[in-house]
């Protein structure tokens, strides 16, 4: 997503900017080619009115053009040249009607204001009187010589569309003569396109190019992070021992990786120490607990039977059993917390434990109605002794937390798709949603009251979840359906049995 | 049965010894681990209990050695965790059998009984107790000439009855051993077991009776003659 994100802003930015200089360019482009065609114009303009031609001249201008530019030169050059009184000494065959003095109206109008102060710039242009010299002693004296094209108005340009193609024209003069001259744009418009083809095919290159060089940064600037979220899911599954290898990070991330491998590196230890003490204490209780049970034992042995002194042993015995059994629970919990629950593990029919557990739930809780559902000959991996004891934990709940009367238990043991499934279902008072998830916590009772009523360590659950991970299975609380209560053991099916055994 | 036991708490070796001798065994005591390995090398044993957290030479050394030297004495471990590795090193080193702390003392000497069968090849799998018969191997059961049927709990509450008659056992104490459960006190269950097993040698006169204990529990008792 971040990468899709990284690669998408740079695009968006880059291509922006793209086309934004893009169509500067093109502009600047057309501009440029547009100034040299007047400046072409000028200078062919220029180059007429810098003389002064006989009548003569324009009669062969036609011949002339043509040796200059070459035979097709009036595809692409229109020429028309005006006399004093508009008259027309020279015009292009072929000379778009379109293209007229009308069409420079600012052209005309200065000409026409040049017209009435006509001798004063050309007076001022020409040779200034001696500054000595009183005012109006001269005569303005006449041109001796050819007029040089001194008063050149200033050009005007334009483009104008006509049947025979766009054209550039422009227009300039001086007392003399105006010409108009107008280049063809057609080759103008060709480079445009070819400029602007140009830029249509570079431009997505270009923009891909960005995104997959955006792609791929983020994706080695997301490399460490993938590389933190991969230890952090070992973590998850195999204790806390995984570190993140800092070798390959770049300088910032190698200051994240540090941080967060020190940060591991203390929670590991304090971890450990907490794993450690619970296996110490459960481990350092085994001993005393041996020395109780076998005094109490041998008590019982040698008292008179029926005595007061051997109920009094039987009852202590009873506590020792119950001590007994929590220690070993806590055992299993701290060596399942250190990652170090080893299973002996071994074939087990699943369906031959519930069955045998089945017959005992007849005898413990015959006010029960049981209803079961159990698929013969189904096999798992399991190490048998823990696998026990999940299952009797599920069954046990059952019993404990039903109705006092008229209560229902149900099995369902199945398989399905490479998975066996064991469900236990009962009556009773619904688990209130906020205890849903703390339910497979240590020690978590629900309703505190009613559990006066029911004995267990509250340990039950939590041991049968963490067995059941260890079995890589599962151990859910599913959603109430029917106001029943039930979990689901989900294990991988082992080989099936043949029903023919 | 000539039996070695090394254990260095006290308390323990007091009550195993206690518990075995008046089970009939004959024990030798050492609570040090060297001391232990000389005993056992000096002298013969029907077979050896161990601990393995021992002072001096630790129980897994005394067995490796042991076996070194081709001493093929059976050997149970005595071990406070159940560590699974720890459980298959002293099996892989040649221990003969493993018992986890608490045990029990019939426990241990039902082991000890099985583990010097098996090196002396002996197969007398018979318990009796008045005219009752039980086969362990084959899980035949008879009262005289008649054969009874027993479901697989009925025998093991049997079985464990049998091994020490006139032993009071406790209800959890027969759970843990029977049914291998830890069902917070749901003992009724032993209750209607023993009414069964009852009912079905109750019209037997020869066989034993099995007796309730008021407050404690159950016991087996030979049939008055």
């Amino acid at each position: 997503m971040f990468r899709l994100k990284i690669a998408l802003f740079s695009v968006l930015i880059s291509g922006t900017i793209l086309i934004a200089f893009g169509l500067h360019f093109l502009s600047v482009i057309s501009r440029v080619q547009l100034e040299r065609l007047d400046r072409e114009i000028l200078t062919l303009g220029e180059s007429q009115l810098h003389v002064v031609h006989p009548k003569e001249h324009w009669q062969n201008f036609g011949d002339s053009l043509r040796s200059i530019y070459g035979e097709q030169y009036r595809d692409n050059l229109i020429i028309q040249v005006r006399g004093r009184q508009q008259d027309i000494l020279y015009a292009s065959t072929g000379w778009p009607e379109e293209i007229a003095l009308a069409s420079f109206p600012d052209f005309t109008t200065q000409k026409s204001v040049e017209k009435t102060d006509a001798p004063r710039p050309r007076a001022a242009g020409r040779r200034p009187p001696p500054p000595d010299a009183p005012p109006g002693m001269y005569p303005p004296p006449r041109p001796r010589h050819p007029p040089e094209p001194v008063n050149l108005k200033t050009p005007r340009y334009q483009t104008l569309e006509t049947t025979s193609g766009t054209w550039r024209t422009g227009i300039m003069g001086n007392q003399r003569i105006t010409i108009l001259i107008g280049l063809n744009m057609a080759g103008f418009y060709e480079d445009a396109d070819r400029y602007r083809n140009n830029f249509l095919i570079a431009a997505p290159l270009a923009l891909l190019l960005m995104a997959g060089g955006g792609w791929w940064l983020a994706q080695r600037a997301l490399r460490p992070v993938g590389l933190i979220t991969k230890t952090a899911e070992k973590m998850s599954a195999h204790g806390l021992d995984q570190r993140i290898p800092a070798a390959k990070a770049d300088t910032e991330f190698q200051r994240l990786v540090s941080v967060i491998n020190a940060m591991l590196d203390r929670l590991e230890s304090g971890f450990q120490q907490a794993v450690r003490f619970s296996a110490d204490a459960a481990h350092e209780l085994q001993t005393p607990l041996t020395v109780l049970q076998g005094m109490l034992d041998d008590a019982i042995r040698h008292s008179e039977a029926g005595s007061a002194e051997q109920q009094r042993s039987s009852d202590l015995l009873e506590e020792v059993q119950r001590l007994k059994t929590i220690v070993r629970k806590l055992l299993i919990l701290s060596r399942a917390d250190a990652g170090r629950l080893d299973l002996s593990l071994e074939p087990v029919n699943m369906s031959s434990l519930v069955e045998s557990m089945l017959e005992d739930v007849e005898i413990m809780a015959p006010q029960l109605r049981i209803d079961q559902r159990i698929q013969p000959g189904l096999m798992v991996n399991a190490d048998p002794q823990l696998l026990r004891q999940v299952v009797q934990n599920m069954v046990s709940n059952a019993i404990k937390y039903n109705l006092p009367e008229k209560g229902l238990i149900a099995f369902r043991l199945a398989r399905r798709k490479g998975v066996v499934h064991f469900r236990v279902a009962n009556t009773g008072p619904a688990i209130p949603p906020k205890d849903r998830q703390r339910i497979f916590d240590r020690f978590y009772r629900v309703d505190q009251s009613r559990n006066d009523r029911v004995p267990g360590s509250g340990l039950g659950l939590s041991l049968a979840l963490e067995i059941t991970r260890a079995h890589k299975g599962r151990l859910v609380l599913d959603l109430p359906k029917e106001g029943l209560i039930s979990f689901t053991l989900s294990l991988p099916s082992g080989e099936l049995v043949s029903s023919t055994r | 049965m000539k039996i070695l036991l090394v254990e260095d708490d006290r308390k323990i070796s007091a009550f195993v010894q206690k518990g075995l001798k008046e089970l009939g065994f004959s024990i030798t005591a050492c609570d040090d681990g060297d001391e232990g390995y000389y005993a056992a090398t000096t002298q013969s044993f029907d077979a050896v209990i161990l601990d393995i957290m021992l002072p001096g030479r630790d129980g897994l050394s005394i067995l490796r050695n042991l076996r070194e030297q081709k001493n093929t004495v059976p050997v149970i471990l005595l071990t406070a965790r159940s560590a699974l590795n720890e459980r298959l090193e002293g099996l892989n080193l040649g221990a003969d059998d493993y018992l986890c702390k608490p045990f029990f003392i019939e426990e241990l000497a039902a082991r000890l009984h099985a583990v010097s069968r098996r090196a002396s090849g002996n197969t007398l799998n018979l318990l009796q107790c008045g005219d009752l018969l039980v086969d362990l191997i084959s899980r035949e059961v008879k009262i005289g000439k008649e054969s009874i049927d027993l479901t697989a709990r009925e025998f093991s509450l049997l079985e464990l009855l049998l091994r020490s008659p006139d032993r009071v056992y406790t209800r959890t104490q027969i759970l843990e051993h029977v049914w291998g459960y830890d069902f917070d006190p749901q003992t009724n269950v032993v209750d209607v077991y023993i009414r069964r097993l009852r009912n079905k040698t109750k019209e037997f006169p020869g066989a034993p009776v099995i007796e309730t204990v008021r407050g404690v529990g159950y016991r087996l008792k030979e049939p008055v003659q």
